[in-house]
């Protein structure tokens, strides 16, 4: 459950203050030319973007409690005699099992370094021979990562709190997080984060970013953004469905205005329940546009679609193609069942 | 607490009357006087169990004292301002040697 403690932080502290800067503005525009970047943290968790990010996560069991190759070992199989009232329970219990590890990364600002000065005292310039920072930690228990007090006494004197990127290197010390290196991992690094794009290890490095990395910080947008926009490009969103990235996958797309390629992809899987939330969600991102003017009201899916892709969409040429493709094989197969069954 | 030519420091509350060896009766921190990687000296206080032992009416030794001052929680102990003086005053008369 460390993803939304961690959020609930967040929102307390961060994001709060950069609301105080976003409240004066009411439009997105407005805060755009300000120069103030707008906060997807609230929007994020608001209930009906999350139900709509939970529906096009399209959970498929079988694939949530797949062992990866990099996780533990597979174990012997284990076969139960059960009655149906018993699998029916042990079908409830994975599914809220599932619940837990489909559990989204937040999308939050990047943080900022800022560290509150506590004291200065020039004349103890020089108390220290080898000039080094004493870093004092509060080693309470129950204090969280975000919470503990962590304090640098610099050799000229200042007492300061310690910037983010030496807090989760001194949590790290004393409160070591499972996975968690204390180096930044190799797979990072450009060279090596190109080759895994290449061969399309989406999961594999999302996972790893998820547990060496805080979702706010700068590096662990920088990855996921790529990741993202990587996906976007080769189209493989079907490598992150039932996986818990696929919710901050489409939040993401759906920020920056890119959801022609999820949209098209699900016209060809006739994903149409899917193509309708991907829509959806940008409306409730981006109130201003111009597709706003059709809501779906649970049975106009094409006609949804139809004015998304001739108002907003910049693949109108693709997508309406896709359409007709899918309306002309939905009447053949309506056809073939009508033969059948006569 | 540490090894050869490696020490370490555990910030401990003992009696003062047995042996540096004997146990003690809570640890409340340590401190890491060689330097990482990242030129930074690690001291790690459990400032909740400290304020029970110094209500407790504990008498803390001078080194600890000296840390809790430059950690913020007490004031800066003289010794350390003596220190921070005199290593001044060495490294000025130092460097007018070299020039």
């Amino acid at each position: 459950m460390i993803g939304m403690r961690l959020l609930r932080h967040a929102l307390r502290t961060e994001a709060r203050n950069h609301l105080k800067v976003v409240r004066h503005f009411s439009k997105d525009s407005d805060a755009m030319n300000s120069g103030v970047e707008r906060d997807p943290s609230q929007t994020f968790i608001s209930p009906e973007v999350q139900s709509l990010l939970k529906e096009l996560t399209a959970v498929n069991l079988g694939k949530v409690f797949e062992i990866k190759r990099y996780q533990e070992k597979l174990g012997t199989p284990k076969y139960k005699f059960m009655t149906d009232e018993e699998v029916e329970i042990a079908r409830n219990k994975a599914v809220q099992q599932s619940a837990e590890k489909l559990q989204m990364p937040p999308v939050l600002l990047a943080r900022k370094e800022n560290p509150e000065v506590l004291a200065r005292d020039p004349i103890l310039k020089g108390y220290d021979p080898d000039n080094s920072t004493y870093v004092f930690t509060d080693i309470t228990f129950g204090k969280s990562d975000h919470d503990r007090l962590i304090v640098k006494r610099e050799p000229d004197g200042t007492l300061s709190k310690v910037t983010w990127e030496e807090r989760d290197n001194i949590n790290q010390v004393y409160f070591p997080f499972p996975g968690r290196k204390w180096t930044l991992p190799k797979m990072f690094e450009p060279e090596y984060f190109d080759d895994l794009m290449k061969r399309e290890e989406y999961v594999f490095i999302l996972d790893r970013a998820c547990v060496q990395f805080e979702p706010n910080h700068p590096k662990y947008i920088e990855i996921t953004q790529k990741t993202y926009e990587t996906i976007n490009e080769k189209k493989s969103f079907d490598k992150l469905r039932s996986t818990r990235h696929f919710g901050p996958l489409a939040f993401h797309l759906a920020w920056n205005k890119q959801i022609d390629n999820l949209v098209l992809e699900c016209l060809q899987k006739e994903r149409i329940d899917d193509a309708v939330r991907a829509i959806q969600l940008l409306h409730i991102i981006h109130q201003d546009s111009k597709s706003i003017n059709v809501q779906f009201d649970g049975n106009n899916h094409m006609e949804f679609i139809k004015n998304y892709t001739n108002t907003d969409s910049l693949k109108q040429g693709a997508l309406s193609l896709a359409i007709e493709t899918f309306e002309q094989t939905a009447l053949q197969r309506q056809e073939l069942l009508s033969v059948h069954n006569s | 607490m540490g090894c050869a030519n490696r020490p370490f420091f555990h910030i401990v509350v003992a009696e003062q009357r047995t042996d540096q060896h004997m146990p003690v009766i809570e640890q409340v921190g340590s401190y890491d006087p060689l330097p990482n990687e990242r030129n930074q000296k690690l001291v790690a206080f459990n400032f909740e169990r400290i304020q029970h032992w110094l209500a407790r009416g504990v008498n803390l030794t001078d080194p600890v004292a000296e840390l809790l001052g430059l950690s913020g929680y007490l004031p800066i102990h003289p010794r350390t301002y003596m220190t921070a003086w005199r290593n001044r005053i060495k490294a000025n008369e130092e460097s007018k040697v070299k020039n």
